[in-house]
């Protein structure tokens, strides 16, 4: 027989092992992040939030509110206007991973089952310390996660609408925005007043602006900036307030711009530039974009929702009446959201091909995480588009795990030599993947 | 045909619009707005006598009141002073002098008894008869021709002809190739001759709306001196600005039924979202921050000028240009003041247009499809009259922070179904034995603003409904405009394009969500590089608002003019001052009553578990 007491020993031994297998993990991961030569000084403010939010299990750094957001799809400058601050709680966690094994279905992906770990373990800070949770309903497994957070926090689901090009998706998403207005509002007790929401907007606009001054130093043969490091930073906006990250993004730009200035690349010419795309990667499990540049390739671009994409599109107000700059959110958060999670997603595969061509890309490798069925779906029509353009693409197929590791480096190194032996030659070599 | 009748089916109400417009249109003279009475009664005309200057007579005109000026000495007895009416010429008499009556055409002609002189200078006494002529600006638009007078008034007549060409007429008939003396205003003295029309070549308008004196003798005893002056309907006087007032009438109601718009959805939102929602939503500025554009400066600098010419091309040059047409919506009848006339004219009256001779219907079409092709949609964009005065209705918009309309595919749809109406209308009115003019918003605008009393029929109706229209959705007009229906099917061969990047775009939708005409195909296209649509109107406001680099360019002759630039856009967002901050107020302005509020969980309470706190430091060692 059991007692109560030994039951909530058990559970505290449990907690205490999770917590430490977790830290482990993420300073693992941080530690072999900062060992990658090349590291701009500007780039501690962002690795030092990730290690406060998963290393010393902090909250996130904020005297306002926090609202746990999923996915890209909810406007983040809607919760700045109600007083709070949107954490995003999508997660790669690997130790949280295997205890969520247990309450997913076997086929779940590993991002759901990550989330669903850190919601059964409850101790990691910046889930606990969100009033509501905005769930978009977008994959499969969104859609049901939000159904399993619910039962323990507040959870708004934001319905998506699937037709994008229809002009009702974007009325219907301006009515979906008012009902997360009035569900954040009821946390915060702030009112979104045009003028909070016009002034989020502007702030959210003015960090996508250093970010476009950012992305200019990555157009060039020889990297200025690792694609490891710039994965750590665009995870560790998820979890700083936007103006502090737009803030350290801007000593970021003038760092690189002194490293442009006195020409101070980090990479030789003939690195192979590789472009990385496909399921979100989200801190600690950067495996995949270390594995690339451990291995010699240079991770020129990437398109992945915690990447670049998070912060690329900007909101473009047409009209500045209220309704008008929530339909200008519904454009930037709806119909250029390149997530294939929508039935007809060309501009994703047209994205891909323009960042190939913008940044010289000879390589591409296809992130998916098993069970994220909408990426995978998107590989044959990315692989055919790529054909024709002679790059050589890799499909990877990885779990919240270390023990595929060493399988993925050999696959990586071979996709490696491949580009440099094509290069080498200059003729084209037929695709590869593991189909 | 089955696809037919359920549409039908589906925009059943709107077609019902549709026949009720073109009911509306053919019986469009039933509807007066304005009617000003097209005639010369508010003038007066008056003789005055001086001693003064040489011996000669000549009109002058202050507003309405015509006054003949008797100079050298002749006594108004020696006047004979003739009048046009509608039933030929009559004498005039003191108690006509008081107040014109209807039937008088504007026409009038003083003689004056034989006077003795020496006019060449040859020491001769010469016969000098003398007249003066004066041309009121309501016969102008009519028919000033030289065979008005017959030479038993006076044998020399001066004409200003389609209000651009000074013809002379030496009884009854032009004086071709003959030598004339003319005296302009100034008092400069030239001989010129006349061509095979008797047409003077150097002398335009403007010389006529001076005052212009010819002489001509055929014996050089006999001297036939006349004093011409037509009517130029000066801007600003009391007479131009009476044209416009129907034209605030218009605005007046348009006025009160924008405010009755915004108060009718301003009560449905208090009722539907209560009234601290419609305070907080409340636009606080329609500024989009918008950096300067070099492309929009240029286009407004060219719409005013165009406005100017098109309306006042006449007063400034002097010179008419009423053979070829610009297909712009700009009364080529009502207003004689164009420097090219609107060919939305003839296009509206094609059986007058089948009246004209060859040449002229020749010159018509040419200029038409000339400007057609080379420009396109690029003159509603540029050059109409009626686009600039939508987009300052719309800037009059952000500057009083009003809310538009949202537009979508399915008002678009609508306002098709409205524009095929009105190319309907305009084509086959006349056929119909309606008048479009008088359907057509733009009839009174035009010669209002030139200074001619058109009086207004269903077209002012229809204009107060685009005032309206085009306050809540900018450019409104042009979404169902006719004319710029049609001249927008030229874009597939015109220089100017419109080209997209379908690489470089994100398929963000800002250009669908900018574009005044609801264009949409800019912004599903994933094929094309060409974009330019029919109804393009090339405002580049998909350009401007394009952030991405390179996604959307203008082309003129396949050179890009103006390039969508991502460092351009982003020039908008400029660091913030003040920090969006939370905010804990209670009752005040921006709070939600605390009752709402639920799930508060204060952050300082959750236990901050981090036993493993410094396992960083220590793996790093």
């Amino acid at each position: 027989m059991i007692t109560p007491e030994q039951e909530q020993a058990v559970r505290m031994r449990q907690e205490e092992r999770f917590l430490r297998r977790s830290s482990h993990t993420a300073a693992r991961y941080l530690r072999e992040i900062e060992s990658l030569p090349g590291l701009p000084k500007a780039m501690e403010p962002f690795l030092n939030t990730l290690r406060r939010i998963y290393v010393d299990h902090e909250g996130v750094a904020a005297d306002i509110p926090c609202i746990g957001i999923y996915c890209m799809m909810v406007p983040q400058e809607l919760i700045y206007a109600a007083g709070a601050m949107p954490v995003k709680l999508c997660s790669g966690h690997y130790t949280a991973f295997q205890i969520g094994d247990d309450r997913t279905p076997r086929d779940a992906c590993p991002l759901v089952k990550a989330v669903a770990g850190f919601r059964e373990m409850k101790t990691m800070p910046i889930y606990e310390d969100c009033r509501l949770m905005v769930v978009p309903a977008a994959c499969d497994c969104k859609k049901k996660i939000a159904d399993l957070l619910s039962r323990e926090s507040d959870v708004h689901v934001m319905n998506l609408p699937m037709n994008r090009t229809d002009d009702t998706a974007i009325s219907g998403s301006v009515t979906e925005y008012k009902r997360l207005i009035r569900a954040v509002e009821a946390v915060t007790g702030q009112a979104v007043t045009w003028k909070r929401l016009r002034d989020s907007i502007w702030l959210t606009g003015f960090s996508q602006r250093e970010m476009s001054r950012f992305l200019r130093f990555k157009n060039q043969e020889r990297a200025l900036i690792r694609g490891t490091h710039i994965m750590a930073m665009m995870n560790a906006a998820s979890y700083m307030p936007q103006e502090q990250w737009t803030d350290c993004l801007h000593s970021l730009n003038e760092e690189l711009s002194e490293r442009q200035a006195k020409e101070e690349y980090i990479t030789k010419a003939n690195r192979p530039r590789i472009m990385l795309t496909g399921s979100p990667i989200i801190f600690p499990n950067l495996k995949l974009p270390l594995l690339i540049e451990q291995m010699g390739g240079s991770l020129a671009a990437d398109e992945t929702c915690m990447g670049e994409r998070f912060l690329y599109d900007p909101v473009v107000p047409t009209d500045m009446s209220f309704d008008g700059l929530l339909r200008a959110l519904a454009n930037r958060y709806i119909r250029a959201c390149t997530c294939p999670v929508f039935s007809e997603n060309r501009q994703r595969i047209d994205r891909v091909l323009h960042m190939v061509h913008r940044h010289k890309i000879q390589g591409v490798v296809y992130h998916v995480l098993r069970g994220c069925l909408v990426y995978d779906y998107e590989f044959p029509l990315l692989e055919k588009a790529l054909e024709k353009e002679d790059i050589p693409v890799i499909r990877v197929e990885s779990d919240y795990n270390e023990e595929d590791v060493e399988q993925i480096r050999i696959r990586i190194e071979a996709f490696i030599e491949l580009i440099k032996l094509k290069d080498l030659k200059g003729k084209g070599v037929g695709n590869i993947h593991d189909r | 045909m089955r696809s037919i009748i359920s549409t039908i089916l589906k925009h059943w109400r709107l077609l019902l619009l549709c026949v009720l417009m073109g009911l509306f249109a053919r019986y469009s003279w039933k509807f007066p707005f304005y009617e000003f009475a097209d005639d010369v009664t508010e003038y007066t005309l008056g003789i005055e006598e001086t001693e003064e200057g040489e011996l000669g007579l000549y009109f002058t005109y202050n507003n309405v009141n015509v006054t003949l000026v008797l100079g050298g000495g002749i006594d108004q007895s020696d006047i004979q002073f003739y009048g046009l009416t509608t039933s030929g010429i009559a004498v005039m008499s003191e108690e006509h002098m008081s107040f014109l009556t209807e039937d008088y055409t504007g026409s009038f002609l003083a003689v004056s008894k034989m006077q003795y002189g020496d006019y060449n200078g040859d020491g001769q006494r010469d016969r000098l008869h003398l007249a003066a002529r004066t041309d009121m600006e309501i016969l102008l638009g009519n028919n000033a021709d030289g065979e008005t007078y017959s030479a038993d008034a006076f044998a020399l007549d001066v004409v200003l002809n389609r209000r651009r060409e000074v013809q002379i007429y030496y009884n009854d008939a032009p004086l071709a190739d003959t030598m004339v003396r003319v005296t302009a205003a100034d008092g400069s003295v030239t001989d010129q001759i006349t061509d095979e029309n008797g047409v003077l070549t150097a002398l335009g308008a403007k010389d006529a709306w001076k005052g212009v004196t010819v002489a001509y003798s055929e014996n050089n005893i006999d001297f036939y001196i006349l004093n011409y002056k037509a009517e130029q309907n000066t801007l600003f006087t009391l007479r131009h600005l009476s044209a416009l007032i129907p034209l605030f009438w218009i605005l007046a109601v348009s006025v009160i039924g924008i405010l009755l718009c915004m108060a009718a959805r301003r009560y449905l939102e208090q009722k539907a979202y209560g009234r601290d929602y419609v305070r907080q939503r409340r636009c606080g500025s329609g500024r989009t921050g918008n950096p300067f554009s070099l492309f929009m400066f240029v286009r407004w600098l060219c719409m005013i000028t165009a406005w100017l010419i098109i309306f006042y091309g006449a007063y400034i040059f002097g010179v008419w240009f009423d053979g070829i047409a610009l297909p712009v919506f700009a009364c080529g009848l009502y207003n004689e003041n164009q420097f090219i006339s609107g060919g939305c004219y003839y296009l509206a009256n094609l059986d007058l247009l089948f009246g004209l001779s060859l040449g002229e219907i020749l010159a018509w079409l040419a200029s038409m499809l000339a400007s057609m092709v080379v420009l396109g949609r690029l003159i509603c964009g540029f050059l109409c009259p009626m686009g600039l005065l939508q987009d300052v209705i719309h800037q009059v918009r952000l500057g009083l922070r009003a809310d538009g309309i949202a537009m979508n595919e399915k008002i678009y749809d609508g306002l098709k179904l409205i524009k095929w109406t009105f190319v309907i209308l305009m084509l086959s009115l006349c056929f119909a034995g309606g008048k479009f003019c008088d359907f057509c918003p733009v009839q009174t605008l035009s010669p209002a603003f030139s200074g001619f009393k058109v009086s207004l029929y269903a077209g002012a109706f229809v204009m107060v409904g685009v005032m309206i229209g085009s306050f809540f959705k900018r450019r409104f007009w042009c979404t169902i405009c006719p004319l710029g229906f049609l001249i927008g099917i030229t874009h597939k061969i015109s220089p100017v394009q419109l080209k997209k990047n379908c690489e470089a775009c994100t398929g963000c939708g800002a250009c669908y969500e900018a574009c005044p005409m609801g264009i949409k195909t800019i912004y599903t296209e994933r094929e094309k590089t060409r974009v330019t649509d029919w109804d393009c109107i090339f405002c580049e406001e998909c350009v401007r608002y394009c952030p991405e680099d390179d996604a959307l360019s203008i082309m003129v002759f396949g050179r890009p003019v103006y390039v969508s630039s991502r460092d351009k856009f982003m020039l908008r967002y400029k660091k913030q001052k003040r920090r969006a901050t939370h905010k804990r107020s209670s009752g005040g302005d921006g709070a939600v009553p605390s009752s709402i509020s639920h799930g508060n969980r204060d952050i300082a309470s959750v236990p901050h578990q981090n036993p493993m706190r410094d396992i960083y430091e220590e793996e790093k060692t």
